[in-house]
């Protein structure tokens, strides 16, 4: 065990990041040599026994990626493709049993509260462990109506029709880079299917965890809500604590049908040492909503814009994000809604906190095209910068093709008001607690819709990051 | 660091730059020819193409004839009591002042011809020096490199000159380009005032200007602006406009832009010494198939320095503007108060906006905000004034009349509020 300890460096060197540690212990069935090639994605593919289809997809993604230069904007990114482990897969099956789950994989998990907050308040979940899920589970109530709650892979063995049908069609290789280096080497990821009118009433719950050193994560999520559906899928992610750089490159694509409700929360702690490059997108068709709940913490960079295409008349979009930047932190996010249909509604509400040498940015596009009669949306974003040398920028960018569009965008940068401070203090509140409550506070809007739990889990990480950040 | 003294050490590097304009145009001659024009890349180019203000082959401008609404408006000037009027043409060397007001003791108004040397004149020194240090501009290049004279205006110190000098630049006729610099010098304690009036008349082809405008404060001083550009069918304009402002210097600057083609216009305020205020206001009415593109920086290099900006604008027909902005407040800049805000009428089905209102803050005791919108008339403003008995007509007038007053009201009142409201912002709703 004493492996999973976290070593007092580290603790120094990242505050109080929790899932420092790391499982070393942890025994991989498969390591695919570093370095990314056909031969990799052949043989990922070959071990999944995957139909030809998603191999020439994989195929047709490598090359793009291959051929697409980096981002020029946005953050710093200096990975070294060569050295990342693009499949990792674990020396276990995908386990319904809790029991099943390989002993230093369970203590991992169990650290991270994943089975107890199942028993308590979730109807499904899924732990995926570097590139393979070990564990899923929905209960019995939700299957029997049709739910269909997998890891990606499996959901593409049993669900081919579907998966085909809808794999890559919100968001295509060619989309940007990562989401074709994603779409060469995904793997894991959850597969969400909730049929029509079916309500899920508890959330879904899938937890991803990079355990190896220069591990690259790909997982791939697709969430369908058919017709009247709906269902609130919660991710977590964390990561140990390494010095080589990790690389976390999700996509999540989520399509909502006419009449569903999904919404996508998560709250992703990475360590310092994680590149987290993610491609987020919905798309809302007629009299549907989504909404996605994103709190970014760690990393040390973050590239995130969950998005909105929405496609259906009267459809509704949602982003809700708080960012918290440390030192030698970039969290460079935000949203993108785009407006197609006539009367579609949106909002944004982007916070974002800056300590120490931390740089957050807000990062976000609002697009109305012509016909989207009557559409509405407004963008909020609130910057908190706790030090002198804290820095944060806003990049909005508005796009409006339609007289009858309403669209309003506003944003604040401020400190900590030193009269709130005095306020608390001079009720007998010491100046490091005051100052959590006040960011707490400040966050508040976004923490209240999230679940409890998770609430409670975002408050406290804030909290204990914030510890030392006085004086 | 204030103006005055990058001003003081601005003249000794100088040396080593172009002596005087001939010189300036064989270096800028060679930059153009090497730098590429600016793209999505560096910019949001939604709707504006930046080789529309490259000069092609339009030739340099020659009448002496002044367009007939230069000629109106310089009528209307010179009825006016208290105005200090100054014709401004391209290759009239003379220089009309309106005798009634001027006193040249005040404020200097200098052209300086090519072969005249820079170093002869030191109000010119902070322009020279800004230009020679920041990264060259494609547009601003091709400019720079065909200038042939420069207008320096200079008050020193001391010196607040009673009325309001009024410069009248004329677009060229057809497929003609007018390349121009203004360079303002308001030394320390002094005030000025400047209504700058860009007219022209409709062309069948292309009439292009690229006009300069650089405004150094220092300590203490005062400027206020007063930008009006109406001009006809097929005139294209790339207004650039650079501000330096030293402790405690305020500076207010309100552009309103009618007619014309296509706009390009830039403009950027460095916050040098603290305390500094720089105020801009911005209108600009579209229609047609008229396309603007503009940009603003405002720079927070030192503390306690405030800027606001609200740039608004009344988007009919096919027309489209794109605003791109931006607030940087610098580590040092504690205190720094700044706000930025677009806002635009969308008019018309077919009419486009895009806003982008950006901030890059490195200091935390900031005040900074920024907003946008992009809407059509409030239906519920419509529905109030009806239940009002006022029908949605004369409604929809009042409700744009009041957008536009926002800034069309910082025109002081007289003959010139009314040429605002009459010439440049009547006519349909």
């Amino acid at each position: 065990m004493s492996d999973t300890q976290p070593s007092a460096p580290d603790l120094l060197n990242i505050g109080s990041y929790e899932a420092g540690w790391h499982d070393a212990n942890a025994r991989y069935s498969f390591k695919a040599e570093p370095g990314l090639n056909e031969n990799v994605v052949r043989q990922m593919s070959e071990m999944k026994n995957e139909p030809k289809w998603m191999l020439d997809f994989r195929l047709r993604s490598l090359k793009h990626f291959e051929e697409r230069p980096m981002p020029w904007w946005g953050g710093r990114i200096d990975v070294d493709f060569d050295s990342i482990y693009y499949y990792l897969k674990p020396d276990t099956g995908n386990n319904r049993s809790w029991d099943d789950v390989p002993e230093e994989m369970k203590q991992t998990f169990e650290r991270l509260g994943i089975p107890e907050a199942e028993r308590r308040s979730l109807a499904g979940v899924g732990a995926q462990y570097d590139s393979e899920t070990v564990y899923h589970n929905l209960k019995k109530e939700w299957e029997e109506a049709g739910v269909v709650f997998l890891d990606m892979d499996s959901g593409l063995r049993e669900h081919e029709d579907v998966v085909r049908e809808h794999f890559g069609t919100v968001i295509p290789p060619e989309d940007n880079k990562f989401s074709a280096l994603n779409s060469a080497v995904w793997s894991g990821g959850s597969f969400v299917y909730v049929p029509k009118g079916v309500k899920i009433d508890i959330p879904l719950q899938a937890y991803f965890r990079i355990n190896a050193d220069k591990a690259g994560q790909f997982e791939r999520t697709l969430i369908i809500a058919d017709e009247g559906a709906f269902v609130h899928y919660i991710e977590g992610c964390t990561a140990p604590t390494w010095t080589s750089d990790s690389l976390h490159s999700a996509v999540v694509e989520i399509i909502a049908k006419p009449g569903s409700r999904i919404r996508y929360s998560t709250v992703q702690n990475w360590s310092n040492s994680v590149y987290n490059l993610v491609t987020k997108r919905a798309v809302a068709m007629e009299g549907s909503t989504v909404e996605w709940l994103d709190g970014n913490i760690g990393s040390q960079l973050t590239m995130k814009y969950p998005s909105v295409m929405l496609v259906g008349e009267g459809a509704r979009g949602e982003v809700m994000s708080i960012a918290y930047a440390q030192d030698g932190q970039h969290q460079d996010t935000g949203a993108k809604m785009v407006h197609v249909a006539p009367g579609t509604t949106s909002r944004i509400i982007a916070k974002s906190i800056s300590r120490g040498l931390g740089r957050s940015t807000y990062r976000g596009l609002v697009r109305i095209h012509n016909g989207a009669r009557g559409a509405k949306s407004s963008v909020d974003c609130d910057a908190l910068l706790l030090d002198r040398n804290s820095r944060t920028d806003t990049y909005p960018y508005i796009e409006v093709e339609e007289d009858s569009a309403s669209v309003g965008h506003e944003a604040r940068v401020s400190k900590v008001s030193e009269q709130q401070m005095f306020y608390l203090m001079q009720r007998g509140i010491e100046e490091s607690e005051a100052l959590a409550l006040i960011v707490n506070g400040f966050i508040e809007p976004i923490t209240k819709q999230l679940p409890l739990e998770y609430a409670v889990e975002l408050n406290r990480l804030i909290e204990l990051e914030m510890e030392g950040s006085v004086g | 660091m204030d103006a005055s003294t990058s001003s003081r050490t601005a003249g000794a590097e100088s040396l080593a730059g172009p002596a005087n304009l001939t010189e300036l145009n064989e270096l800028y001659r060679g930059l153009a020819a090497v730098l590429p024009l600016p793209d999505l890349r560096t910019e949001a180019w939604h709707y504006g193409r930046p080789d529309r203000f490259l000069p092609g082959e339009l030739q340099p401008a020659t009448s002496a004839q002044l367009s007939s609404r230069a000629q109106s408006l310089l009528e209307l000037l010179q009825s006016e009591r208290n105005l200090t009027v100054l014709e401004y043409l391209a290759d009239n060397v003379e220089l009309r002042h309106n005798q009634q007001d001027t006193d040249g003791v005040l404020m200097l108004v200098q052209r300086l011809t090519p072969a005249d040397a820079f170093a002869g004149s030191p109000a010119l020194q902070p322009w020279l020096s800004d230009l020679t240090q920041r990264e060259p501009e494609r547009l601003e290049a091709e400019a720079l490199a065909r200038l042939q004279q420069i207008l320096l205006i200079h008050v020193p110190a001391g010196n607040r000159p009673e009325s309001a000098l009024h410069i009248i630049v004329d677009m060229p006729p057809d497929g003609q380009a007018r390349y121009e610099q203004i360079v303002v010098n308001v030394e320390s304690g002094s005030e000025l005032e400047l209504h700058l009036h860009i007219a022209g008349d409709d062309v069948a082809g292309q009439s292009l200007l690229h006009l300069g405008l650089d405004i150094t404060l220092a300590d203490n001083a005062v400027f206020r602006l007063v930008r009006y550009q109406h001009t006809g069918n097929g005139c294209d304009i790339r207004g650039m406009e650079r501000q330096r402002l030293g402790r405690d210097a305020r500076c207010s600057s309100v552009s309103l832009f009618s007619g014309g083609r296509h706009l390009r216009h830039d403009v950027a305020t460095q916050l040098l010494g603290s305390g500094c205020e720089s105020i801009l206001r911005g209108l600009y009415r579209m229609s047609g198939r008229q396309t603007a593109s503009i940009f603003s920086h405002q720079d927070h290099q030192v503390a306690n320095a405030h800027s606001d900006l609200l740039f608004k604008g009344t988007l009919l027909d096919r027309s489209a503007a794109s605003y791109l902005g931006q607030i940087s407040v610098a580590p040092d800049a504690q205190g720094t108060d700044a706000y930025q805000s677009n806002r635009s009428l969308l008019l018309s089905p077919q009419a486009r906006s895009s806003s982008s209102p950006q901030l890059e803050i490195e200091a935390n005791d900031v005040r900074c905000s920024h907003g946008a919108s992009v809407a059509n008339v409030s239906a519920e403003e419509l529905f109030y004034l009806e239940t009002r008995g006022i029908d949605p007509e004369t409604g929809r007038h009042l409700l744009i009349s009041g957008f536009l007053a926002e800034v069309a009201d910082l025109v002081p009142e007289g003959a010139l509020r009314d040429y605002v409201y009459g010439e440049m912002l009547g006519g349909r709703n």
